[in-house]
């Protein structure tokens, strides 16, 4: 097909006045400042068009932009905080940081402590809950988890899974909890609560618990945050976590409200169930591990629990359910187990 | 091929009420840049809607009009991306968005030059090779206009798809916000669109893009939030007449309503495409 190059000099006075038309985008400050000469050169805005309308066009777009991705990476917050405070707050970041590259998912790593360091300076009036730090942290984890990439070509589904021959290649093969779990087990993470943000577009419904934020944060930092720590022993289960037929559903409910009175949509965190047994084997296996170790945990889950199942029946449940649910990758070159059970 | 049918772009707002309404659609675009890290969980969420129905891979990071390198790494991924889900069509813009890492978020316009047509074909020859998939490349919306430019937008896309031999996903709407932006007058910006309209030839369209627009005091901003404007389904109506039937997109991106009201206004776009047909020939 045809293939030639532009005069490089042709090239060389497009790069200059592109790089220009970037600057004018990027770095203004004022809305409705002019281009600075060397685009007003290059481009021309129609006469009806205001040039300062056509530069707040771009510059609207960019900050906009920045925006979404602060809006994206922490949907419940956003929702949850009154939308002039938020908009002040992203503004304000977009002005103190700025995104160097072009990977604007990451743009928002920093907002957290940006936040954080406002509250401890008590600005915005003291508007900002002390609580919103590890809110905002809860959603970043689970952003960063739903976009962090699994291995692809080692990924175990259940196909697979039936089609490995138990004595020569299950028994001796290394299986790895994939990335984004991984991530999900830090201490504000956890498996439930990426599965819940899955559902937070669930409709109101009264069989749900309704917790304010706050509560609800301080309830996550207390069951998981504290357990993982190992500080103090794990809280018993209180009225925020139902235990109903064997299995752990928690869901939070965050509503737009003034003074009680809901002003806008409810958004809610609703944590998918996961059944009590399988969870605990899930909380407590390392990042690698094989088939001898999911086989002992499974035994220990069994015994801890009181649990009637045959521990065959129970280590294939589990791991159908991991490989239904794409959670498990598999190393086929083996290699032996690292990390240890407890 | 992706069949000359309307249809919709995948948006996650309504993602989930695709898949739990199990609607089928004839062929779907993907936005590659939301896709691009393939093994996630944001990618594991829509897979099984991409296994309905062909797919049309649409990209926003190419740069193709930037006086600099193409990014590989970039290529490599959307190539990843495209054979993963076998995609029928790859396209991006006319345009650059960034230089030198110092990025606008946003779809640049360029100089419609023919020292451009040079440069751009050569690059849009090179990506089709590449991905070894139809390659096709979509007219922007602007509210800037090079002086540099001496060929018309229609001229600019006609000589880029025969130099490159790649094709034009000509978007319709585009060509009337840009109208209005160079006229703010709806009558000479359908004019417009009309004249770049007929720079190309069939064979040169592959794909056709529809959206709303914003209408200001001065002309208008090309949001994807609204619901289609008359004129933009009178031209979509000419565009079909002049080109015969081709895949035709309805693009949301802002206030994206519900799925069944974006499923209605397709059956709008779907009815005027049948009307097209239902013309008797040599109509003028």
């Amino acid at each position: 097909m045809f293939e030639v190059e532009a005069s490089p000099m042709f090239i060389q006075g497009l790069h200059e006045e592109q790089r220009c038309l970037l600057d004018d985008i990027r770095m203004s400050r004022r809305k409705g400042e002019a281009f600075c000469q060397t685009t007003q050169a290059a481009w021309y805005v129609p006469q009806h068009l205001p040039e300062t309308g056509a530069h707040s066009v771009y510059q609207n777009n960019f900050r906009g932009a920045l925006t979404r991705s602060v809006y994206g990476s922490f949907p419940l917050s956003s929702r949850h905080m009154p939308s002039d405070l938020f908009n002040d707050l992203v503004n304000d970041y977009s002005e103190q940081k700025a995104c160097e590259t072009g990977d604007i998912e990451s743009w928002p790593s920093l907002f957290v402590d940006f936040v954080a360091s406002k509250i401890s300076q008590n600005k915005y009036s003291g508007r900002l809950p002390s609580y919103l730090p590890d809110c905002l942290r809860l959603e970043w984890a689970i952003d960063c988890a739903t976009r962090a990439s699994i291995q692809a070509g080692d990924r175990l589904t259940l196909n697979k899974l039936q089609q490995l021959s138990a004595a020569d290649q299950l028994e001796s093969a290394t299986l790895s909890v994939n990335k984004s779990l991984q991530l999900l087990k830090l201490p504000a993470g956890m498996l439930e609560l990426w599965r819940g943000l899955k559902n937070k577009a669930l409709q109101l419904d009264d069989s749900f618990w309704r917790i304010p934020l706050g509560q609800a944060i301080e309830i996550i930092r207390r069951e998981h945050v504290s357990a993982l720590d190992g500080d103090e022993p794990p809280i018993a289960l209180g009225r925020n976590v139902d235990i109903a037929a064997g299995y752990y559903a928690v869901h939070i409910m965050i509503d737009d409200s003034v003074d009680g009175r809901r002003i806008g949509d409810s958004c809610m965190l609703s944590i998918e169930p996961l059944h009590s047994l399988v969870y605990a084997v899930l909380n407590a296996l390392p990042d690698t591990f094989c088939l001898e170790q999911l086989s002992s945990r499974c035994e220990n889950v069994l015994k801890e629990q009181d649990a009637e199942m045959a521990l065959e029946v129970f280590i294939a449940s589990v791991l159908s359910l991991m490989c239904e649910r794409k959670y498990l990758c598999l190393n086929a070159s083996g290699g032996g187990c690292e990390g240890a059970l407890t | 091929m992706l069949p000359s049918q309307a249809s919709i772009a995948l948006r996650h707002q309504y993602m989930d009420a695709l898949i739990e309404q199990d609607v089928r659609l004839p062929w779907m675009e993907v936005l590659a840049d939301n896709f691009l890290n393939i093994d996630n969980l944001h990618f594991y969420r829509a897979e099984p809607l991409f296994q309905h129905c062909p797919l049309s891979l649409h990209c926003i990071g190419m740069n193709l009009g930037a006086m600099e390198a193409l990014n590989e790494e970039y290529l490599h991924a959307v190539k990843l991306l495209a054979d993963r889900l076998d995609a029928k069509q790859v396209s991006d813009h006319v345009c650059f968005h960034s230089l030198e890492g110092a990025h606008s978020y946003d779809l640049l316009p360029i100089a419609y030059h023919p020292e451009n047509v040079r440069y751009l074909a050569g690059r849009l020859s090179y990506v089709q090779r590449f991905l070894g998939r139809p390659f096709c490349v979509e007219n922007i919306s602007s509210y800037l206009f090079h002086r540099q430019s001496v060929l018309s937008e229609g001229q600019f896309l006609a000589g880029l798809a025969e130099l490159s031999g790649c094709g034009i996903l000509l978007d319709v709407n585009n060509l009337y916000v840009n109208g209005l932006n160079l006229s703010n007058d709806p009558e000479a910006a359908k004019d417009y669109a009309l004249q770049q309209m007929a720079e190309l030839n069939a064979e040169q369209v592959w794909q056709i893009h529809i959206a709303g627009h914003q209408r200001t005091s001065w002309g208008a901003i090309d949001h994807h939030g609204a619901a289609l404007h008359e004129d933009v389904l009178t031209l979509l109506f000419e565009a079909t007449r002049l080109y015969g039937r081709k895949p035709v997109l309805l693009e949301w991106d802002h206030n994206i309503p519900p799925l069944e009201r974006v499923l209605d206004e397709l059956n709008v776009v779907s009815t005027v495409l049948s009307a097209v047909e239902r013309e008797p020939l040599g109509v003028e």
